[in-house]
């Protein structure tokens, strides 16, 4: 009797494994294996599958694919899990205010104009009118103030479990003073109100979509954006299509698809053959085998700052000097070549990088390399041969750059225990004091909106994440003044005062606490098809989706 | 009647033997001819010869590695992403300048390490677990045979994922995670053997002879399973190592910069066009290990049960 079985619908018959002993079983293993890495090998030699002929898209229609870190499938300016899930947001909702990132100013968006109080406080805005959501409503103040005080509102009922309230600080009061006009009312002046309102927190969803989902709005978003939400999987794809009535014109293309693609090899190998149409996640390795390749590598602003945080409650790190030796023993130039590919500047401005006001080269010095200094200051106080734990998050360029602050740190005298964390747990480990290996973390902070307080505001303020539970900046003596002195920056128009002033904080910041070491400039390689066109790709760079204009 | 006792003519072979002034260990002789009979049986086949080599000679680069390759596999230096055959690197450079064939021949070591030492920890909790339920049976069998069937109802990747999360990466972790999870698997073999042997003549004669269990288990039960539970450590030993590098290619088993070839992979990976050979030797060689492994299991069962044919 045959061992096999045919199927029902005369398909293919099916083994039942009967004939497959297992010995077989290991040689076909075998021979799978050794065949896995012949074809590697003749893939790395260049006789890999013919590429697809996609990148050759017309001038209009078509689909966009892009390559994001993934999706949750909840598109919600109240929610956060992945890069993908905001780009989403960003292409399907506007807000009163826009920073394109190849200027950085901003400009109006669906608010038309606005006045400033004279105290500072209160901000009024003109709506655009005849603008249209994606549900057919018109765009009114009602959409305004329910879409903001969800972001005011801890109690709003449409926010979604683990809401993450993006520019709740701003502790605004949001009301309509008819229907194309809406007031905003903030505790105290804030310089950085127009930029922030720009940001993801801001974004207007329709009111008539609000009522109609509730916390559900995610799978359901409706705005005003070049984009309109079609479907979204989790670990999967966000699927978009043009929107006819966008108030700029319909964008080019048909449809949009943000396409889930986490492995390295796998974005090189699409990007190569054209199933991606576009990715700011390009490996940095990559670079030049993709160009060499025909898909194009565009250069954009340092616009991140590769970091790495020192908790000063640490006793191993107490002593400022042995948090100064670290500083000074850190090799940038070799990080920036071995873990960015030279996609990277050595840090001369310390924390605020070159594609962002008010960076200042006078603060080159915050962040020499010096190891001889480095042993010096250690053996001053006694700390040398001192155990470290350092902890770098297990994608992109962080492997690497822990690895050579291992060894610049061992060169002077530290012996250092390293550790790999899986991306999803690390921040929550940065976050936790307690954690065994909270000593040396190394991270990356980006510009998602580029103004100086974005970096300095965020990262130097006791109050906030990275000098409080991350760098414990808050329990060292004298550092609440940076609370006043960031307040006052960020009020100062762009300017010789507001570089100076964000110097001084930096330089005290550095000189006397000295709990974040910057490693490096760089930015967010972003590559594309030869036929892809018109992308905002310094947007792309800081994790926005612009693509109004691209076409394929 | 239960098996767990034995026949009336065994019993009767049993007491003879016992009357006749002759040390229970005598009954024991067929077995001891069998395993004698084993030994002449291993690596008989062409591939076996070439398993076993290629398995012992895994082993000795992993012990014996720096003696061969002097290099520091650690030190970094300027020189990244050399090609195979460059001046003082064979293998070439990976990103960070360091030396691919010092790392290749250290990062042997927390394969062959790790797994042969979870090995070992899965053999002994799951042979002593496996030993006492079916040698004594009853309730005994059925508590012990319960947390056992919990313990194999747990995907085996998710409980050794659990475990290194609770343990901490590294060594010690590695091989508690992956013994503790992969004993139940050895603990049903064993258990199997031990219910099988139990009710045979030795074991009979152990008993009347005024053995005690816990002697009749170490003393008679356990030389005449080993043939078949070393057959199933090798096997183990495949499963551990592909776990080893597994969980180091997702960043939670050896850390870096200590090489190892599973995050050698993982590093590698995004070289795959420029500099294949950073993925492909640490890759090939884990599956020649795993592979070298399950050949040597197979010729080992086959050596010990000539009945379960070729």
């Amino acid at each position: 009797m045959s061992n096999n079985h045919l199927r029902p619908d005369g398909a293919l018959p099916i083994s039942d494994g009967a004939g497959m002993t297992r010995r077989n079983l290991l040689r076909t293993a075998g021979l799978i294996g050794a065949g896995t890495g012949i074809a590697s090998l003749l893939a790395a030699c260049g006789v890999a599958s013919k590429p697809s002929s996609s990148s050759s898209g017309s001038a209009s229609g078509g689909t966009l694919t892009l390559a994001t870190d993934g999706t949750s499938a909840i598109v919600d300016p109240c929610y956060y899990d992945t890069i993908g899930d905001w780009q989403a947001v960003d292409c399907i909702c506007r807000g009163l205010t826009f920073v394109s990132f190849e200027t950085n100013t901003v400009q109006p968006d669906l608010a038309e104009s606005w006045d400033i109080a004279a105290d500072g406080t209160t901000y009024t805005f003109k709506l655009r009118q005849g603008v249209k959501f994606h549900d057919g409503t018109t765009f009114t103040s009602a959409d305004v103030v329910d879409s903001l005080n969800r972001q005011f509102d801890a109690n709003d009922p449409t926010l979604p479990t683990g809401a993450v309230r993006q520019i709740q600080s701003m502790n605004a009061k949001v009301s309509a003073v008819d229907d194309y006009t809406v007031k905003l009312v903030i505790p105290k002046p804030d310089g950085t109100t127009l930029g922030q309102l720009s940001d993801i927190g801001g974004r207007i969803i329709s009111s008539a979509a609000l009522k109609k989902y509730g916390k559900n709005i995610g799978k359901h978003l409706v705005g005003t954006g070049p984009f309109k939400f079609v479907s979204a999987t989790s670990g999967q794809s966000v699927v978009m299509e043009a929107f006819e009535d966008y108030r700029l014109g319909r964008p080019p293309i048909d449809k949009l698809v943000l396409q889930q693609v986490q492995d390295p090899s796998t974005i090189i190998n699409s990007l190569i053959s054209g199933d991606i149409s576009a990715t700011q996640f390009t490996p940095y390795s990559a670079a030049k085998q993709l160009k060499a390749s025909g898909v194009t590598v565009y250069d954009t602003p340092y616009g991140f700052d590769a970091i790495m945080m020192l908790d000063a409650r640490k006793p191993v790190l107490a002593e400022p000097e042995v948090r100064q030796a670290i500083n000074y023993a850190i090799d940038r130039e070799t990080i920036v070549k071995e873990a960015f590919f030279g996609f990277g500047a050595v840090p001369d401005g310390y924390a605020i990088p070159p594609a962002q006001p008010c960076h200042d080269k006078s603060l080159a010095d915050l962040s020499t390399y010096n190891p001889a200094k480095a042993r010096q200051l250690l053996a001053s106080v006694g700390a040398t041969g001192r155990t470290v734990h350092v902890i770098a998050e297990t994608g992109g360029w962080h492997p690497a750059a822990m690895q050579i602050v291992q060894q610049n740190l061992s060169d002077v005298g530290f012996k250092v225990v390293t550790e790999v964390v899986e991306t999803a747990a690390y921040f929550g480990r940065v976050l936790n004091p307690a954690d065994e290996y909270h000593e040396l973390m190394i991270w990356e902070r980006n510009s998602y909106v580029p103004d100086p307080d974005n970096m300095v505001g965020a990262m130097a303020d006791p109050a906030g994440l990275y000098g409080g539970p991350a760098t414990g900046l808050s329990t060292l003596k004298g550092s609440a003044k940076f609370t006043d002195l960031i307040y006052q920056a960020k009020n100062l128009p762009d300017g010789a005062a507001r570089t100076q002033l964000y110097s001084k904080i930096q330089r005290e910041w550095a000189q006397e606490y000295m709990v974040l070491v910057v490693l490096a400039y760089s930015t967010n390689v972003v590559a594309g098809v030869s036929g892809a066109h018109g992308m905002n790709v310094d947007a792309l760079a800081n994790d926005r989706c612009y693509m109004e204009t691209a076409s394929v | 009647m239960s098996d767990r006792f034995p026949t009336a003519s065994a019993a009767r072979d049993a007491v003879a033997l016992a009357a006749a002034g002759r040390p229970w260990r005598a009954a024991a002789g067929p077995d001891a001819m069998r395993r004698r009979l084993a030994s002449r049986r291993i690596a008989r086949r062409p591939i076996a010869i070439v398993s076993w080599t290629v398995l012992a000679l895994l082993v000795g680069v992993a012990v014996f590695g720096p003696l061969l390759v002097p290099t520091n596999p650690l030190f970094q230096t300027s020189s990244a992403l050399l090609p195979a055959g460059s001046a003082g690197h064979l293998l070439g450079t990976d990103d960070l300048g360091r030396d691919e064939l010092a790392r290749l021949v250290y990062g042997a070591r927390p394969l062959v390490l790790v797994s042969l030492a979870a090995t070992a920890l899965a053999g002994l909790l799951g042979v002593a677990v496996g030993t006492v339920a079916g040698y004594l049976g009853g309730r005994v069998e059925g508590l012990l045979m319960r947390v056992v069937d919990l313990g194999l109802a747990l995907p085996s990747v998710m409980l050794i994922i659990l475990l290194v999360a609770g343990l901490g990466t590294g060594p010690a972790g590695l091989i508690l995670g992956i013994g503790i999870s992969l004993a139940p698997g050895t603990a049903r073999i064993a258990r199997a053997l031990a219910a099988r042997e139990r009710s045979r003549d030795y074991v009979t004669a152990a008993r009347l002879g005024g053995a005690r269990a816990p002697g009749i288990m170490l003393g008679e039960l356990l030389p005449n399973m080993a043939g078949q539970l070393l057959a199933q450590a090798a096997m183990t030993l495949s499963v551990a190592a592909g776990f080893e590098a597994g969980l180091s290619y997702i960043g939670l088993g050896i850390q870096p910069p200590t090489p190892d070839w599973g995050y050698m992979v993982a590093e590698g990976q995004q070289f795959l066009y420029g500099a294949p050979s950073l993925v492909v030797l640490p890759a090939v060689a884990t599956v020649i290990f795993v592979v070298a492994c399950n050949f040597v299991a197979d010729d080992l069962r086959d050596a010990f049960d000539p009945a379960y044919g070729r």
